[in-house]
C-alpha cells in the first residue's frame, strides 16, 4: 500500500471519503431514504413474507413481512454508530492514562500500566463476551463492553509514545522556559505523541464493527426487533438456504462499511504516519 | 578575578549530583564555581565531563531526570536547590533559560515558532500587545523578521532557530544564559553569528553566560572566565587568556591539543566534529539526539 503513486493515493482517498460520506449520510437520512420506515422496529406484514427482491422491495422482504432495504439502511445507524463511539471513548480513556503514565513515570506510571496489564492480561473477546452478558443487552451494554476491552491497547501506545516524547529537547526547552508539566503536556507532548495515536485509531474502526457485529451476531447485542446487521444475519439463520437474501445484504452491508473503514485507516496512515512526515532536512 | 567570590551573583558551593541512589558515586562534585551579572564562564571539558548536567542542575532541571542534588547553588542570594517548583518555574525563562544545543530539535516541531515565542512571552506575564513587540524587537536584534514566526522549525536552517532562541531570550529580558554548546550542532559562519549575538546580549542586558563547550578555542575567544571540568570536578577555572596561555592542569592541555587551530588566535575557529560542508546548516539537523555528553545529564541511570 505504502508504495502507491500519487494517483494511487487520490482515488483511495476519494474512495474512502465518499465511502465515508456516504454512510453518514445513510445513518442521518435513513428516515427519508428508507421506503417502509416502520419496517425498521416492528409492523409484521402477514401478507408480503419472504418475499425475493422486486422492484417494491429491492432487498426482498424477512420472516415477518418487513422491507429488508429499510432494515439495512437503518442498520447503518446503530453497528458503525457503536464502532466510532467504541474507538472514541477508548481513545480519551487510553490518551489520558497513557499520557500520564507516560509523563509523568516512576510509581505512576508503574500503576497505571499495572492496571492496563490487568485488562491486556484477559483475552480480549472473552472479556467483551463476558461484559456483554452480564451488562443489559443493547447498542449501549455491547459499547461498554468493547471499551473496556479496546482502551488498554490506546493506553499502551500512547504511553509509549509520550514516553519516548518526553526524552526529546523540545520538551526539555519547555520546561527550561518555566512551562508547567500541565501545558507541557496538552501543548507540546499531546499533539507529537498522537499521530500513531490517530493513524491506529481509524484504522480500529472497521475491526471493532466487525467484532461488534459479531457480538450482535451471538444474541448479545442489540435486540430485536432492532435492525442489526449482525443480529438481522443471525435471524436469517434458518432461512438461508432457501430465502438468500435475508442474511446477505445485512452481511454485504458489513463489508462493504468496514471496508470502507478499512481504506479510510488507511489513506489516514499514508497521510499521517510518522514516517511520512517531512524530515527537517527537506527544507518546505 | 579570583576564584572565591562569596558574593557573585550565581554561586554554586558543594554541588554534587548523583543519579541512580543517593549514594552512587557523584557526576558532579563542583566544590565552588561563581559567575557574576555581565560574566561569561565557558565551562569546558570532555564528553561526559559533566558539563551538561551542571547546566540543568542550575536550572532544575536534573531532579526529574531522577538525579539527586546536594549542595547549594544561589542566585542572586536565593537558594534555588530548596525553592519550591511552583517558584523555580516562574525563574525559569523570565530570569534564568537555557539555550539549546541543537536547536533543530529544540522547538516543537508540530508548532510555528512564533507560537512557542508568544505563548512563553505571555506565559512570562506580557499582554498580546506587548509580546508581539517584544518578539519583533527580538527578531530585529538577531537578524530576523516577524515573518520567520510563521515558519515552522522544519523551514528554518539551524542558525536562523538558533537566532530565534537567542531573540526569545533576549525579549524575556532573561538574566542568566545556560548556553549547552550552542553552535556544536552549526556550521562556522552560523557559529560565529551567534557567538557576536550573545555578546551583544550581555551589551544591552547585562547577561550573564554560562558557556558550556568541549572547544577550549571558542570559549577563550568569547569567555571572561574558563572552568575545565573532569569526571564532574572543577580542575582549572581562571581568566581564560590565562587559561590557554598557560593551562596548569594536564587535562586542560589535552583539551587545548585538541583544539589545533587555537594557536592564540582569539577568534572561533571551525570546529564542527562531524565535518559537514559549510552553509549546509541542516545537514545537522538530521541528528536529532542528543550527543553523549548532554544524554548524560537528559536521561539519568
Amino acid at each position: 500500500m505504502r508504495a502507491r503513486g500519487a494517483r494511487g493515493g487520490r482515488t483511495a482517498l476519494v474512495l474512502a471519503l465518499g465511502g465515508a460520506g456516504a454512510i453518514v449520510l445513510v445513518a442521518l437520512l435513513a428516515p427519508v431514504l428508507a421506503p417502509y420506515p416502520e419496517d425498521a422496529t416492528g409492523a409484521a406484514e402477514t401478507a408480503q413474507l419472504l418475499r425475493p427482491p422486486s422492484a417494491a422491495h429491492w432487498f426482498g422482504t424477512d420472516e415477518l413481512g418487513r422491507d429488508v432495504f429499510s432494515r439495512v439502511l437503518y442498520g447503518a445507524r446503530i453497528g458503525p454508530v457503536v464502532a466510532v463511539a467504541v474507538v472514541t471513548v477508548s481513545l480519551v480513556v487510553g490518551t489520558v492514562i497513557g499520557v500520564v503514565a507516560g509523563y509523568f513515570g516512576g510509581w505512576i506510571d508503574e500503576l497505571l500500566m499495572r492496571l492496563t496489564d490487568v485488562f491486556l492480561a484477559v483475552p480480549a473477546l472473552l472479556l467483551a463476551l463476558a461484559l456483554a452478558t452480564v451488562l443489559a443487552p443493547g447498542p449501549v451494554g455491547l459499547t461498554v463492553a468493547l471499551t473496556v476491552t479496546w482502551w488498554p491497547w490506546y493506553a499502551r501506545l500512547v504511553r509509549g509514545e509520550t514516553a519516548s516524547v518526553v526524552g526529546r529537547p523540545y520538551i526539555e526547552a519547555c520546561r527550561a522556559l518555566g512551562l508547567g508539566h500541565r501545558r507541557t503536556l496538552v501543548r507540546h507532548v499531546l499533539p507529537n505523541a498522537s499521530t500513531p495515536l490517530l493513524v491506529q485509531a481509524s484504522t480500529d474502526v472497521g475491526g471493532v464493527l466487525l467484532v461488534a457485529s459479531g457480538l450482535s451476531f451471538l444474541g448479545l447485542g442489540p435486540q430485536p426487533p432492532t435492525p442489526d446487521w449482525g443480529l438481522m444475519v443471525e435471524q436469517s439463520q434458518n432461512y438461508f438456504t432457501t430465502h438468500w437474501w435475508l442474511g446477505t445484504f445485512p452481511g454485504a452491508a458489513i463489508m462493504l462499511v468496514a471496508g470502507v473503514c478499512f481504506l479510510l485507516g488507511d489513506v489516514v496512515r499514508d497521510r499521517f504516519d510518522p514516517r511520512h512526515v517531512p524530515r527537517p532536512t527537506q527544507r518546505a | 578575578m579570583v576564584s572565591a567570590r562569596d558574593a557573585a551573583w550565581l554561586q554554586l558551593r558543594d554541588v554534587r549530583v548523583r543519579f541512580g541512589s543517593s549514594d552512587a558515586e557523584p557526576v558532579v562534585r563542583v566544590d565552588e564555581l561563581p559567575l557574576d551579572e555581565r560574566e561569561f564562564l565557558g565551562l569546558a571539558g570532555e564528553s561526559g565531563a559533566g558539563k551538561t548536567t551542571v547546566g540543568l542542575t542550575v536550572l532544575g532541571l536534573t531532579r526529574r531526570a531522577g538525579a539527586h542534588v546536594r549542595g547549594s547553588i544561589r542566585l542572586a542570594g536565593e537558594e534555588l536547590l530548596s525553592m519550591p517548583e511552583r517558584r523555580l518555574r516562574r525563574l525559569r525563562g523570565s530570569t534564568m533559560t537555557l539555550i539549546p544545543q541543537n536547536p533543530a530539535t529544540a522547538f516543537n516541531p508540530v508548532l510555528p515558532v512564533g507560537v512557542t515565542v508568544l505563548r512563553t512571552l505571555r506565559l512570562h506575564g506580557c499582554s498580546r500587545a506587548e509580546a508581539r513587540g517584544r518578539a519583533a524587537a527580538g527578531l530585529e536584534r538577531v537578524g530576523l523578521s516577524a515573518a520567520h514566526l510563521d515558519r515552522h522549525p522544519h523551514q528554518l536552517s539551524g542558525g536562523q532557530l538558533q537566532r530565534v532562541a537567542i531573540a526569545l531570550a533576549s525579549a524575556l529580558r532573561t538574566r542568566l544564559l545556560i548556553a549547552d554548546e550552542p553552535t556544536s550542532a552549526l556550521d562556522v559562519t552560523a557559529q560565529a553569528q551567534i557567538c557576536t549575538l550573545l555578546t551583544q546580549l550581555r551589551a544591552e542586558h547585562g547577561t550573564a553566560v554560562l558557556f558550556i563547550s568541549h572547544d577550549l578555542a571558542l570559549l577563550a575567544g568569547l569567555c571572561d572566565r574558563i572552568a575545565v571540568l573532569h569526571r564532574g570536578r572543577v580542575i582549572e577555572d581562571r581568566p581564560a587568556t590565562e587559561l590557554v596561555t598557560a593551562p596548569h592542569a594536564d587535562r586542560t592541555r589535552q583539551l587545548l591539543a585538541a583544539a589545533p587551530r587555537l594557536r592564540g588566535l582569539p577568534v572561533p575557529g571551525p570546529r564542527d566534529r562531524r565535518g559537514e560542508e559549510p552553509g549546509d546548516e541542516n545537514r545537522e539537523a538530521r541528528d536529532d539526539g542528543y550527543d553523549e555528553e548532554a544524554a548524560d545529564g537528559a536521561s539519568g541511570p
